[in-house]
């Protein structure tokens, strides 16, 4: 990869609470115009790893090489929409900071392509769950940005918001070519959308395996035998993770 | 004034002025004044021009110490919050300022101020209504969602817009509550001074219709007191709740 082509690196990042470490030695490269998905089991530090590289959050110690010009935006676990302005404003609030604000045409884009077009006046409480998301989602595309964070977007949706969500991220990114780190504890989700896929395992600390996804996006599907193959590696990971499970098999069975 | 004009409670006024009249009928009138005794001293004193003359008195004080309380308490509050040193030292003393008994700050106002017209009043208002705007912003201060203040540092928010646009709508309910409670307690405040140590405005009025055995009177500035009252906390404030809330799921 050419310097020119990275996005954002991360090298060495240590971080700890108080006792606990969380992330140990962790590196890690974002090439433009890919989707990078960081895909690990919860606790694993993913959302400490989003918030050092998205620099909500400082490292202990380490480097996070990134080109200050570049526009970044955000997509958190759950909504973080303001309740007091519409849909349209609340595009509308970030959009200004990057004088943004007259795109109107670009906010109806998103707004007709996330099929809250008839919702830009309503005010987030009579958003569902979903639609709620669906909002936090294309305010982040709103601004124009170089590459976004996404913080587990579809964590506590339903199989249909998801795939459309998915299918919504993969058009906008294919035909803009922005820069997409998103972050999943979701397998499946990380193989039908990544190029690249970080998996961070608990014990480690840091980036366990490196997997590059070349199929084309539009035709991936899970069923394929070299996405299933990739499946199957990742599961495997993530079961070694949990093998302890094993030795407390007998207290299960004499303490129940 | 919708929330407040139902029919049960016009049911219950009925109800109240039956009781009176019936109980008036039977009573003295230096003990208990009838309905129409009350309405006839009421008119006397709007006739006289006494009444606009303290309601005015009474209304400047007011308005004039519990701006003060309220630009003091979100001052107050803005500045405990922002710096712990401050809210360590400061925090106890507001405690204990709102639990001293207001009697106790009137009594020492007129110490200090003598039976003045306008500072002993002022003083006590002030003093009763700064810490509950106090403790209501900086409540709201600390119950602040910062969740949304970080997501607008993430898209490169100015501070100023992060201050219009998520502190105060933020703080808004708060504030109006505060507003509201404040008032109330301002109001009978002022009163309270003006019985004890003024000699002018409604609580003047109050203690020579008291001193004269004016019972009727008594009554009428107590029907004015609790009418000013009532309009503004269910008309004044309720439509400025209205309007913060207006984006709140109720």
């Amino acid at each position: 990869m050419t310097e020119a082509n990275k996005v954002l690196e991360l090298k060495n990042i240590n971080k700890s609470f108080q006792s606990l470490k969380v992330l140990q030695n962790l590196n890690l490269e974002i090439k433009k115009g890919e989707i990078c998905c960081l895909l690990g089991p919860s606790g694993s530090g993913k959302t400490t790893l989003f918030r050092i590289a998205s620099g909500l959050e400082n490292a202990d110690s380490g480097q996070i090489i990134k080109n200050n010009k570049l526009r970044f935006a955000y997509v958190f676990q759950s909504p973080r929409l303001l309740p007091w302005k519409t849909a349209a404003e609340n595009l509308i609030f970030v959009q200004k900071n990057y004088g943004l604000e007259k795109e109107a045409e670009l906010r109806n884009l998103l707004f007709e392509l996330s099929g809250l077009a008839q919702f830009k006046d309503a005010y987030p409480h009579e958003f569902s769950g979903g639609m709620q998301q669906r909002l936090e989602l294309i305010r982040a595309f709103a601004v124009k940005p170089d590459l976004v964070f996404l913080d587990e977007p579809f964590k506590s949706l339903d199989m249909k918001t998801r795939v459309n969500l998915r299918k919504l991220i993969s058009v906008i990114q294919a035909e803009t070519g922005i820069t997409i780190f998103l972050i999943t504890h979701d397998p499946e989700e990380a193989l039908l959308l990544a190029d690249r896929i970080y998996i961070l395992a608990a014990e480690a600390k840091g980036i366990k395996k490196e997997i590059m996804v070349e199929q084309p996006r539009d035709s991936r599907e899970i069923a394929d035998p070299e996405l299933y193959r990739e499946l199957e590696n990742i599961m495997e990971i993530f079961t070694d993770l949990v093998s302890d499970i094993e030795y407390v098999r007998e207290d299960i069975k004499k303490l129940f | 004034m919708k929330n407040f004009i139902t029919k049960p409670f016009w049911i219950l006024l009925i109800i109240i002025f039956l009781i009176w009249e019936r109980g008036a009928a039977g009573l003295n009138s230096l003990i208990l004044p009838s309905i129409g005794e009350t309405y006839q001293a009421l008119k006397e004193i709007a006739v006289s021009g006494i009444l606009v003359e303290s309601f005015l008195i009474t209304f400047r004080r007011t308005v004039i110490a519990y701006g003060m309380a309220v630009i003091a308490g979100i001052i107050l509050a803005l500045l405990l919050h922002r710096f712990s040193l401050l809210q360590r030292t400061f925090r106890p003393l507001i405690t204990i300022i709102q639990s001293t008994p207001p009697v106790v700050w009137v009594s020492l106002a007129v110490v200090w101020f003598g039976v003045a017209d306008d500072l002993t009043p002022i003083f006590l208002i002030f003093i009763v209504s700064m810490p509950v705007i106090f403790v209501n912003i900086y409540q709201g201060l600390e119950e602040m969602n910062t969740d949304l203040i970080e997501m607008a540092r993430a898209y490169s928010t100015p501070r100023f817009r992060i201050l219009k646009e998520i502190y105060l709508p933020s703080l808004l309910p708060a504030l109006v509550s505060a507003l509201s409670v404040a008032f109330a307690f301002a109001w009978k405040s002022s009163v309270f001074a003006e019985f004890i140590a003024s000699s002018s405005g409604i609580g003047y009025q109050l203690s020579r219709a008291n001193s004269m055995l004016a019972t009727d009177r008594l009554f009428a500035w107590t029907i004015i007191l609790i009418l000013f009252m009532l309009f503004v906390e269910y008309y004044l404030l309720e439509k400025l709740k209205e309007h913060v809330s207006r984006w709140k799921n109720d």
